[in-house]
């Protein structure tokens, strides 16, 4: 499995948009980082092992400033003591619908894309969409109207809508991606979107 | 080599042909030379020639038996292999060599029963030949007459081919296919599929003129790419493809570490082929066959517009949920069609006016008969769902007939002739001229929604 140094490397490669994202190892490395970057930012642990790193804690969203960066730094070096963690992830924070992309070389038909809701709802209700390998813009822009996500693509749902050329086009990158790597598996979750964008949040990817 | 010998060969053998009843090789060489053990009108002896092969016997079932394929004087383009599983790589090399263009071996204990090594054996002696199965029920091809296989009769031939990777509901689809006039250009059971798989047999019947709708039962595949390859090319020759996939539970084998391999699994990547292949999936046995049915008999929707006409209002309504539910939608009839209904002067005083079509309880065959040509004619009318309930004043039989001359306008018509024993007789002589009634609203509906699909309107 590829660490997030590699895995966002990878993304960059294929040409797959991601937040301006920095690894650091200590509180200078990231108010150094910080300087750099938009507020709100969103502070994590990087790790190869962790998975669900929201529910344990790992995550610290909506920092405003350095105040609060700070501080979240402390909380979270708190918290990974009891974790594996290799370092920690500064990233500016998306807003947008949250979605999940995933690819999987399928013993059957090769290379396949997934995509559905983000968060718990995907897993939840089953609720996902696979296509096989190269996707066409047909197949990218049928995987979105076939799941119940296709809302926020068209009329939005509470105030929140997402760009579906930008999504459809990050599932042919997707697609791409695989067609040219070695990949077992991989896990885009969430790709936060809004009506300008799409990007790659948090990756994990898995090699052959 | 191609499949052709499989379904149109100029002579049989049957290897292992046995006179003792109840056995696989008695059972296949009588389905050949009568069409069927069980009785059916649509079974018909094979107008070819049929060679019995048993070194054991002088005469089968009133036949010279043969020693070996290898002294059959005259050709033999297909061989049927029933012979105890040891000795079949021995008959598939005599077949090999006797020049058989295709051998179905029903004989079963190979890959199935864990003799991968075996199952390879008999591919190496099967050479340029090509072999179906083992482990087959065999090949039914009602057009051909000929009834090659251990099941139990053959159905009415017509345009629908059945793909199937379990023999077994082969056999029941035929029972039921006889009882509701399903009517078939081959059934072909795949077996274990050494040699001959399913894309290969759907690109078969994708070329084959008779055959409409290919129905595919199927527990797994192995060169998915060639599948999804074989649907494109349906697609492109206007064949419509019907797929139930079964043992989808068991996707869960190909588990993977990542988050997604936990919702991915193998099946969703199946269902996304169909999609990309453009067929239609089903969930189960009774919707394949509908959905066949309705592709087979309707002529493809020219847009998604269709017209209720009923004679009870409940089951107009439920038509109407059923619609907006799989996507099928029903037209505003326009103010020049509802004057065009008046004129007739057949309309009930309190007839809906309005889509769904209440004609009222009372309905004659006349004012069915005067509402179905007033739809038919409206360009913007694309198909008809027609419903009936017996009532003292229904006339079912009557009703049917004037439907079957409404077909003749082109547009594609689904009939619910909702009931049972007094409903019967009518729906059997609506399916039996090619109009497909589905005894049922959900069904209709849903079939009406698999043809827009295929017609590439929704």
């Amino acid at each position: 499995m590829l660490g997030p140094v590699e895995s966002f490397e990878l993304l960059k490669k294929y040409g797959i948009p991601f937040p301006k994202t920095a690894f650091c190892d200590d509180l200078g490395g990231v108010l150094e980082s910080a300087a750099s970057m938009k507020f709100p930012v969103v502070l994590k642990v990087s790790s190869r092992e962790e998975t669900h790193k929201t529910e344990k804690g790992l995550v610290q969203l909506g920092i405003h400033n350095l105040d609060e960066l700070s501080l979240a730094f402390t909380r979270l070096q708190h918290k990974a003591e009891h974790f594996k963690v290799d370092s920690f992830i500064l990233q500016e924070q998306k807003r947008g619908v949250e979605f999940i992309i995933g690819g999987q070389n399928d013993a059957v038909f090769g290379d396949s894309v997934l995509f559905g809701l983000g968060g718990i709802y995907a897993e939840l209700f089953n609720d996902v969409s696979v296509r096989v390998c190269p996707l066409t813009r047909k197949d990218a822009e049928s995987m979105i109207e076939a799941t119940k996500a296709r809302v926020f693509f068209e009329d939005g749902f509470r105030g929140k809508k997402a760009s579906k050329k930008q999504v459809v086009h990050l599932l042919m990158k997707t697609s791409l991606l695989l067609a040219k790597e070695p990949v077992v598996s991989l896990d885009f979750n969430p790709v936060i979107a809004d009506e300008n964008g799409a990007s790659v949040v948090d990756a994990r990817v898995v090699l052959r | 080599m191609s499949l052709g010998a499989f379904f149109k060969p100029k002579s049989v053998a049957v290897i292992g042909a046995s006179s003792k009843l109840r056995s696989v090789g008695y059972g296949v060489l009588r389905n050949l030379v009568t069409g069927g053990v069980f009785q059916s009108k649509y079974a018909k002896p094979f107008n070819g020639e049929v060679y019995a092969v048993n070194p054991n016997a002088d005469k089968v079932l009133g036949r010279h038996a043969f020693n070996s394929v290898l002294g059959i004087p005259g050709e033999v383009d297909l061989a049927v292999v029933c012979v105890p599983s040891e000795v079949v790589p021995k008959v598939t090399r005599e077949c090999s060599k006797k020049g058989v263009k295709a051998c179905i071996i029903i004989s079963a204990g190979f890959a199935e029963a864990g003799n991968k090594e075996l199952q390879a054996e008999v591919l190496k002696a099967a050479g340029r030949m090509r072999v179906l199965g083992p482990n087959t029920l065999g090949v039914i091809a009602p057009s051909s007459s000929m009834n090659a296989s251990f099941g139990l009769t053959t159905p009415a031939p017509g345009s629908i081919a059945f793909l199937t990777q379990s023999g077994a509901i082969a056999d029941s689809v035929i029972d039921w296919a006889i009882e509701e006039e399903y009517a078939f250009s081959a059934i072909v059971s795949l077996g274990n599929a050494a040699d001959v798989a399913l894309p290969e047999l759907i690109e078969h019947f994708v070329r084959d003129r008779q055959t409409k709708v290919i129905c595919c039962y199927v527990e797994g595949i192995r060169d998915g790419k060639a599948f999804l390859n074989a649907l494109r090319n349906a697609k492109r020759r206007g064949k419509a493809v019907v797929v139930l996939k079964a043992g989808r539970s068991a996707s869960g084998k190909k588990a993977v570490s990542t988050h997604t391999g936990s919702v991915a699994g193998s099946h969703k990547v199946f269902e996304g082929a169909l999609e990309q292949g453009s067929a239609i999936s089903v969930d189960n046995l009774n919707d394949l066959f509908l959905f066949a049915k309705a592709l087979d008999f309707c002529p493809k929707p020219k847009s998604n517009g269709f017209v209720v006409v009923s004679n009870a209002g409940g089951v107009a309504v439920l038509l109407s949920d059923y619609c907006e539910k799989y996507g099928v939608k029903l037209v505003e009839l326009k103010e020049s069609t509802l004057r065009k209904l008046d004129r007739t002067r057949k309309m009930h005083p309190a007839y809906s006016r309005r889509n769904p079509l209440d004609l009222v309880g009372d309905a004659t065959p006349e004012r069915y008969e005067a509402a179905l040509k007033v739809l038919l004619r409206a360009p913007y009318v694309a198909g008809l769902f027609v419903a009936q309930t017996l009532q003292t004043m229904t006339d079912p039989a009557k009703n049917a007939e004037i439907i079957v001359e409404a077909k003749k306008r082109g547009k594609p018509i689904l009939t619910v002739f909702l009931g049972g024993k007094y409903s019967r007789d009518s729906m059997l002589y609506l399916n039996g001229h090619r109009i497909a009634d589905f005894n049922d609203p959900e069904r209709a509906v849903k079939a009406a929604a698999a043809l827009l699909k295929f017609a590439g309107k929704k």
